[in-house]
């Protein structure tokens, strides 16, 4: 009996301990927040349907409630509640980009160019404006209205020349204004920067056949069916992984996927975790070092060349890395054979830091 | 096979000048205070057959989508009937009782309906679980026949004087037959049939949610699989050899080496303009067919993918449901409406060049609005007679469960109308100007046809589980300053109302060219009647007509009448 009355006692507290904690604000945004992460938008909206009512001052709730209902697709309750939120922190409204999307999802287009124009007054850098541009262009594409969709998308990318889906939107509309040689131009920048987007590989080879290029029509058919074989694999990959979240095998065969079709930026974190759960296995530390040499992170691309090669001196491939970082970086190529010495053997530690 | 048809000699002599055609009454919408509205004409049109396909739960794929619409004149008295087909349920297979049926309702004009379907032979027979009607002269004989698509052996019932009868070992293709459309894809003046097969289901062996290796939900919900899992069926197509028989064509014409596909929704015509007839094949999920017959080998090849037709605007295959075609831009070439899932927008690829279509849903202002909505049935008419082209969507989901709060969709779904606009947008509609489309249903196939014969275009939709809506247009052209010209094709030989012929007008600039097509949207079969809008004042030059066979006549057309143009009657 004891013990029961203890157990209860202390489900009594943890239940009072979290109540007090939903009530923290700082507490109700990281668990939503991570709920979304976790793709469980439907417990995440019930949650802040709660935390709204015990928290009521909080824009931010709201605004995380809005892209809760964002990403179920309820487009017109997301407006409310964003526009809720930012009744309360005003301040918030630079960082609500997807107040304006939700309008034009709603078909609500008039007011989404205003949501959109005052998302472009309120950025505060370059990648803010040239998201804002981005949605100015897209409302005006719904309205069909090329002429001002084509400025503003023109505008986004000149702010922000990665952003990739302002790149593709430039070039369906170049596509639709039989600009063929600009629709080209932009979906090949699209690959650049994205190589598993298949609708630009789509369009690209649409563009090209119509310019009288079956070649490259033909290439980038070939490129177009890859990236969807990809993909398609990638997301059985993902599947099985929530089964078996940490199976080196099936992290390496993603990792090697993304690293195939050049998607540096999205094979290294995999890289990472792949040679953390196995440091001695040098192949994926090499793509991994590759990875980081591609998106221009010198140092942890040093770091790794360096640990191959005390392992195996003969690794031409992590040689050619290091001397072309220490090129780059204004330093004498090291001697073919280094004491071994390796400080830094988990590659885990090393991802994720700001490219230098 | 033949039968008196009083109205129809008198029309095609009307036709050849002998007397002018009585006018075609008007029936305005001055009640609802508009000069055009479309409204529900409910139960007191007595269309009473709910053409049911399972029961509530609907957790078998072949359940979801196992109705059919069509129109015919069975009886000859110059008035478009309705034929409604209806599914069954596993409960009914496994008992070994007959599926739900065929019900034909004669057209009593008024838009009133009596059910005609014991005069007409159809109350006995049971021809399955069934899918969709098609209707067309099919052997040349002057009435229209009828021919049933099913999962199991498609039906062909040929009209003897106003009674079908059963033809057993023709066209009976044992496949899960959804869309098919009759046209002549050989050239040699008879119907050829194209047919959309779905999928190979097994009611014993249908995976289920949770079975191994199959996941079934939408949007964390269980809900009946597929067709993700289930294997494609090949689409065949028969060569109609003009004696009554018709031989599977599937090899030698090069359906049998395309890629097997979820078929769904099918329209044939010469898109491109170059005098041979091409198809136009909707998938569910796979990438679409555009269908075009190479003039030396007499196969079909696949050039959707190569045109800019086979995917959605990203790329992506999308789940193709029910389609049409005309030509929106006046270039020569057919644009070409495709409807999809929900979450998906409908397609609409218009031609920029010939061969060479852009998906332009987004900038024609189509897409989001259909969004929430998942389409099926769909057509592209001129429906307030302005000269342009509307488009007409019949929704409704798949899934039960998308009637819970928080989906962001419903079950039962509103139908959508976008009238065209000057500059080649869309504009949707909604209740408040049109009553009739606030019916919220479970909806499958649509069609538009003349069912009062007042000269504008009334729409029909078939339910899943419930009635059919039946929607009367009710246009008052006075005060709109436009009139109707409805036209009628006939010609010597098997393909008698001209499947296939191309008419344009002379005079107003405005109206688009239309060809003459029975099938078309999902799962339907609409009339033989093509109608254009035009100015009420306009000085008509004529109507040019180019005919299956590429021969080409101009006739004299009047407004607000029936013209019926018979072949070699006009002027080279």
């Amino acid at each position: 009996m004891r013990v029961l009355a203890i157990l209860l006692a202390a489900l009594v507290l943890s239940a009072q301990a979290g109540a007090q904690l939903d009530k923290d604000p700082r507490y109700v945004k990281k668990r939503a927040e991570r709920m979304l992460a976790q793709f469980d938008y439907r417990t995440c909206l019930g949650y802040l349907e709660k935390a709204e009512k015990t928290i009521p001052k909080d824009g931010e709730i709201r605004i995380l409630k809005g892209e809760t209902l964002f990403l179920l697709e309820r487009y017109d309750e997301a407006v409310v509640a964003y526009e809720a939120g930012l009744a309360l922190a005003p301040e918030l409204r630079g960082r609500v980009t997807n107040l304006p999307l939700a309008l034009v999802r709603a078909a609500r287009l008039d007011e989404a160019g205003v949501a959109a124009a005052a998302l472009l007054a309120a950025a505060t850098d370059d990648h803010g404006r040239a998201n804002a541009q981005f949605i100015i262009g897209l409302t005006a594409w719904h309205q069909g209205e090329l002429e001002v969709a084509t400025k503003a998308l023109e505008l986004a990318v000149g702010l922000e020349p990665r952003l990739a889906k302002a790149w593709y939107r430039l070039g369906l509309v170049h596509l639709h204004e039989k600009r063929l040689p600009a629709a080209v131009a932009a979906f090949e920048k699209v690959l650049e920067l994205d190589r598993l987007h298949h609708a630009a590989a789509h369009n690209l080879a649409l563009a090209t056949r119509r310019l009288g290029d079956p070649a490259r029509s033909r290439a980038a058919v070939e490129r177009y069916r890859a990236i969807v074989q990809a993909r398609r694999e990638l997301t059985d990959l993902r599947a099985t992984l929530e089964q078996r979240p940490k199976d080196p095998a099936l992290l390496r065969r993603m990792a090697d996927i993304y690293f195939d079709f050049g998607a540096f930026h999205e094979a290294a974190p995999i890289y990472a975790a792949v040679t953390a759960a196995d440091p001695t296995d040098l192949e994926p530390r090499l793509r991994f070092a590759r990875c980081k040499f591609e998106t221009r992170d010198y140092h942890d691309a040093r770091v790794q060349t360096r640990i191959i090669l005390d392992r195996d001196p003969t690794n031409d491939e992590a040689r050619k890395i290091q001397d072309a970082i220490l090129k780059l970086i204004g330093e004498k190529p090291e001697p073919e054979s280094r004491p071994t010495e390796p400080d830094d053997e988990g590659a885990a530690e090393t991802d994720g830091k700001p490219a230098r | 096979m033949s039968r008196p048809v009083p109205i129809l000699l008198l029309l095609l002599l009307v036709a050849c000048g002998d007397d002018a055609p009585a006018p075609t009454p008007e029936r305005a919408g001055v009640e609802s205070g508009r000069p055009f509205a479309l409204v529900e004409v409910g139960p007191g049109s007595g269309l009473d057959f709910a053409t049911r396909s399972g029961g509530p739960a609907q957790d078998a794929i072949i359940e979801v989508k196992s109705t059919g619409i069509g129109v015919l004149d069975f009886d000859g008295d110059g008035l478009q009937d309705v034929v409604l087909v209806a599914g069954s349920s596993l409960e009914r297979l496994r008992a070994g009782r007959p599926g739900f049926g065929v019900r034909l309702y004669r057209n009593l004009g008024g838009l009133r309906f009596e059910d005609a379907t014991e005069a007409a032979g159809l109350a006995d027979l049971d021809l399955g679980w069934t899918c969709a009607p098609a209707t067309a002269d099919i052997d040349g004989d002057g009435d229209d026949d009828l021919y049933i698509t099913a999962w199991g052996r498609n039906r062909l019932l040929l009209n003897e004087g106003g009674r079908f009868r059963l033809i057993e070992d023709q066209l009976a293709d044992p496949g899960w037959g959804t869309s098919s459309v009759f046209h002549d894809l050989d050239q040699d003046g008879d119907l050829d049939l194209y047919l959309c097969n779905y999928l190979l289901f097994d009611p014993e062996t249908a995976p289920k949610d949770g079975d191994p290796g199959f996941s079934c939900r939408w949007r964390g919900m269980p809900v009946m699989c597929g067709p993700k899992g289930f294997p494609p069926q090949a689409d065949r197509v028969f060569e109609n050899l003009g004696d009554g028989r018709f031989r599977d064509a599937s090899e030698d014409w090069g359906i049998a080496s395309l890629p097997p596909s979820f078929g769904l929704g099918v329209v044939a015509g010469d898109f491109d303009g170059n005098g041979r007839p091409e198809l136009y094949v909707a998938n569910d999920g796979m990438p679409n067919f555009r269908l075009e017959r190479e003039p030396e080998t007499g196969r079909f090849v696949d050039r959707a993918a190569l045109e800019g037709l086979a995917l959605s605007e990203d790329g992506a295959p999308q789940a193709g449901m029910g389609v049409d075609a005309v030509d929106l831009n006046g270039d020569g070439f057919d644009d070409i409406l495709c409807t999809n899932f929900g979450g998906e927008v409908n397609d609409l690829y218009v031609s920029v060049d010939r061969d060479f279509y852009v998906e332009t849903s987004a900038t024609s202002g189509l897409a989001l609005g259909a969004l929430p909505m998942l389409g099926w049935g769909a057509f592209l008419r001129d429906l307030d007679l302005d000269g342009r082209i509307d488009v007409f969507v019949a929704n409704g989901h798949v899934y039960p469960q998308a009637a819970r709060p928080g989906t962001g969709t419903d079950y039962p779904q509103k139908n959508q109308l976008w009238l065209g606009l000057p500059d080649g947008r869309f504009d949707l509609q909604d209740e408040r100007g049109h009553p009739g489309l606030a019916v919220q249903k479970v909806s499958r196939g649509a069609l538009a046809a003349d069912l009062d014969e007042d000269g504008d275009l009334d729409i029909l939709v078939c339910n899943l589980n419930d009635r059919p809506t039946l929607i009367e247009n009710r246009l008052h052209r006075k005060a709109l300053g436009r009139a109707s010209v409805a036209i009628r094709l006939r010609q010597q030989g098997r393909n008698r109302e001209a499947i296939g012929a191309r008419v344009r007008l002379l005079g107003p600039d405005d109206a688009p060219a239309l060809e003459m097509r029975r099938q078309y949207s999902f799962q339907s079969s609409g009339e033989a009647r093509l109608v254009f809008g035009v100015p009420l004042d306009a000085e008509l030059e004529g109507a040019e007509v180019i005919w299956p066979d590429g021969s080409r006549e101009v006739f004299a057309v009047e407004k607000d009448r029936l013209n019926v143009l018979q072949a070699g009657g006009g002027k080279r």
